[in-house]
């Protein structure tokens, strides 16, 4: 007799200053499906457990999940000692179906380490993965022994299923009903359970407060003080080529202001938290409901006490002044804003127009201009590297970095996140271009491509230009977030790789 | 092109036309003063940039100073009011204050960024009064802090210091950053790795291409 219907786990590694918000929102579902749910995060028990909340040492040894990342012994045994202390609190659990949260591509290697020993030491549990991680092909395994170049390409869920570590795959779209459809075939049907009424499909739609019930809250490291996730919207209202967004989540949906703000404070009621997460792409993609729960919000913190108000952050799209509404900056002033983050991608005009961005890099300025006025924050985040970045197009971009300094002189902008160079999925619009453009991929390394009109733009220069532009940062004293850190790293590791090829080449050659 | 002792400095990368966008030597300071006057005198202030004055005189109701350098050096600037008496605090019959003599530092603004209204001034350093033994004794008995302030209301003798390193924005952008203790830190020498890393690539490169082209 199993004393739970489903437990659902988010795995390593995730960021450990934010809590996994899927599970808590499935959960709900769930229950008020009248089905019994768990959940349990099992990154923050790995940072707990094996880390000994030391952040250090959980950048290290989540090397072992992160993708094509290579580890050493002590990251090696951490990962054997999380994967054997999980099945250990899954099997107290005890649960029917046990859910694997995907949220991206760094939760694939402990999603195959623990769906392993989950068959191994509990084979009748029925194991249901899920989650943004799927949509994705299986190349973040590049460093696990043993796989086979051929298994890289393949998507992630068909990787799953071929190797037979889960019965059943959710992919996204209807997450709620379809894990409650998939609960009806697995643990069945009662006088207690019934159908579900959110409509996930429609332009607008409504969704249950989440339940962090389960959550360890006081484990995560809040640097900034406690906060909760919130999803207002599904998908984009842009279809950026670069962007894979719009083939994630489909059309643009999103919740009515109303029914987002009511949640907020809800939540902030009933966990006695005051800030709150955005995690939709745009928190203005409805211009509407973002009005509407802006206005809730701002009404509701007037009546507050200073330690009383709610406060928000969240992605936020910059558009042409003449279509912002002039009463958006102090609403959202008043409403709590703390911080937005911005995709500003490019300083050359000519590269945003073929991104499709629908904004010039002077309506980035005319906004931060109206976030100094109002005294709203914001982080900037850059994408170099674009397939027609030429040389005088780069430099474009090294000038508005420049010119950028003062807003972070100032604070407006908190932060400025240089991405690593464009790298090519299948889910952009820019893979339905690749003859147009003159693209050349190479099908087993994303960063690899080359342009037929020009060679020498290869990954190599993208990287001496991405260096660049980290040098000139440095030298403003920009501050770069852990992201960038981390894709610098990773532009290194690709570089070592790269030469140690050239190396071995090299030595056949001189063999023959 | 830069000069740098850092052997793993790699500003020699950054175009030449870009480092001087940057104007890192530049010093653009605005002084915006608005003083006070007690038995129609105003208080008299002296700006000095590095030791150099740059404006010894009576404010005025409004004063704007301007003083634009360039330098690679520290810059300190100072903001000294001087000559006050007792006779310019005016009391009535009762003891209260009719005109109180004092200068106030509304707005100082360096290579375009207001430091007062972003509170940067108070990173910079501080207010320092000139008083007597008696005025110390007299504020000692009023429980009022008589060491260094960030007040930026002037209503004693002192100096206002302000110390700036070059460049000035980045400057600011190391006070205003945003520290985030979740995130990773830097790794060390990680720029030259890469720089080191992709010259290696492109040497092994050229080798193979000229292998290739000689067999």
């Amino acid at each position: 007799m199993n004393n739970v219907d489903i437990v659902i786990c988010s795995l390593p590694s995730l960021l450990i200053d934010r809590v996994p918000g899927a599970p808590a929102i499935l959960k709900s579902a769930v229950e008020e499906a009248g089905y019994t749910c768990k959940t349990i995060d099992l990154s923050i028990e790995f940072f707990i457990n094996q880390c000994k909340q030391d952040l250090g040492l959980y950048h290290t040894l989540s090397s072992i999940f992160r993708p094509g990342e290579t580890s050493n012994e002590l990251a090696k045994q951490a990962c054997k000692d999380w994967v054997s202390e999980s099945v250990d609190q899954l099997k107290i659990i005890n649960p029917s179906v046990i859910g694997l949260s995907v949220f991206t591509n760094f939760q694939h290697r402990a999603t195959i380490k623990l769906a392993q020993a989950i068959r191994e030491h509990m084979p009748n549990v029925k194991i249901i993965v899920g989650g943004m991680g799927l949509i994705v092909n299986a190349s973040s395994l590049s460093s696990e022994p043993g796989i086979k170049k051929i298994d890289l390409l393949k998507p992630f869920p068909q990787y799953l299923t071929e190797k037979k570590l889960v019965d059943e795959v959710i992919l996204h779209g209807n997450d709620l009903t379809d894990l409650v459809n998939a609960l009806e075939r697995i643990v069945g049907i009662s006088e207690k359970t019934k159908k579900l009424n959110y409509k996930e499909d429609k332009v607008i739609y409504n969704s249950p407060v989440p339940d962090y019930s389960d959550y360890k809250l006081n484990y995560y490291l809040w640097s900034q003080g406690k906060s909760l996730p919130v999803t207002g919207s599904k998908g984009c209202v842009r279809s950026c080529t670069f962007c894979d967004i719009p083939t994630q989540f489909g059309k643009f949906k999103y919740r009515t202001g109303k029914n987002i703000a009511e949640e907020i404070i809800e939540l902030s009621q009933k966990y006695n938290i005051r800030r709150f997460e955005f995690t939709d792409s745009l928190v203005n993609g409805s211009v509407k409901s973002f009005k509407e729960w802006l206005t809730v919000l701002a009404d509701y913190n007037d009546q507050q006490s200073e330690e009383n108000k709610i406060y928000w952050f969240g992605q936020y799209i910059c558009r042409p002044q003449k279509l912002t509404p002039s009463d958006i900056y102090p609403l959202m002033k008043r409403s709590g804003v703390l911080s937005l983050v911005i995709g500003l991608e490019s300083g050359s005009n000519y590269i945003l127009k073929s991104m499709k961005k629908q904004v010039a890099v002077e309506d980035y300025y005319d906004e931060l201009e109206q976030f100094q006025k109002h005294d709203i924050h914001c982080q900037l985040l850059m994408l170099p590297g674009f397939y027609n970045e030429t040389w005088d197009r780069f430099l474009e971009t090294l000038e508005c970095i420049v010119k950028l300094q003062k807003y972070l002189a100032i604070g407006t902008v908190d932060k400025l996140s240089v991405g690593t160079p464009l790298f090519i999925n299948e889910r952009m619009e820019i893979t339905q271009m690749i003859e147009e453009i003159g693209m050349i991929v190479d099908p087993y390394d994303n960063h690899n491509w080359k342009m037929k009109s020009d060679s020498e733009y290869d990954y190599v220069e993208r990287a001496r230009r991405r260096l660049i532009i980290q040098v000139l940062v440095d030298k403003l004293g920009i501050p770069q977030n852990y992201t960038a850190v981390s894709q610098v790293i990773t532009i290194l590791e690709k570089l070592t790789t790269y030469k140690s090829q050239l190396e071995e080449k090299l030595q056949t050659h001189e063999h023959k | 092109m830069s000069t740098n002792n850092d052997p793993y400095s790699l500003d020699f990368l950054i175009p030449d036309h870009i480092l001087e966008l940057c104007q890192l030597d530049k010093f653009d300071l605005s002084i915006h003063l608005v003083a006070t006057a007690a038995n129609n005198q105003y208080p008299l202030i002296r700006v000095k940039i590095n030791d150099k004055i740059i404006f010894d005189e009576q404010c005025r109701a409004v004063t704007e100073i301007h003083h634009l350098l360039t330098s690679k050096d520290p810059v300190q600037v100072t903001v000294e009011y001087y000559g006050r008496t007792d006779k310019d605090t005016v009391v009535d019959s009762e003891g209260n204050i009719v005109e109180n003599q004092h200068l106030e530092l509304t707005k100082i603004v360096v290579n375009d960024v207001d430091i007062v209204k972003n509170s940067i001034i108070y990173n910079l350093g501080n207010y320092t009064k000139n008083l007597s033994l008696e005025q110390i004794q007299y504020y000692s008995d009023h429980g009022i802090e008589t060491g260094p302030t960030h007040s930026l209301s002037m209503y004693e003798n002192g100096v206002w210091t302000l110390n700036f390193k070059m460049p000035i924005l980045t400057q600011f952008a190391k006070f205003k950053a945003f520290e985030d203790d979740t995130e990773k830190s830097w790794v060390d020498n990680l720029n030259y790795k890469i720089f080191n890393t992709i010259n290696i690539v492109r040497d092994l490169e050229k080798q193979i291409k000229t292998n290739d082209h000689n067999n």
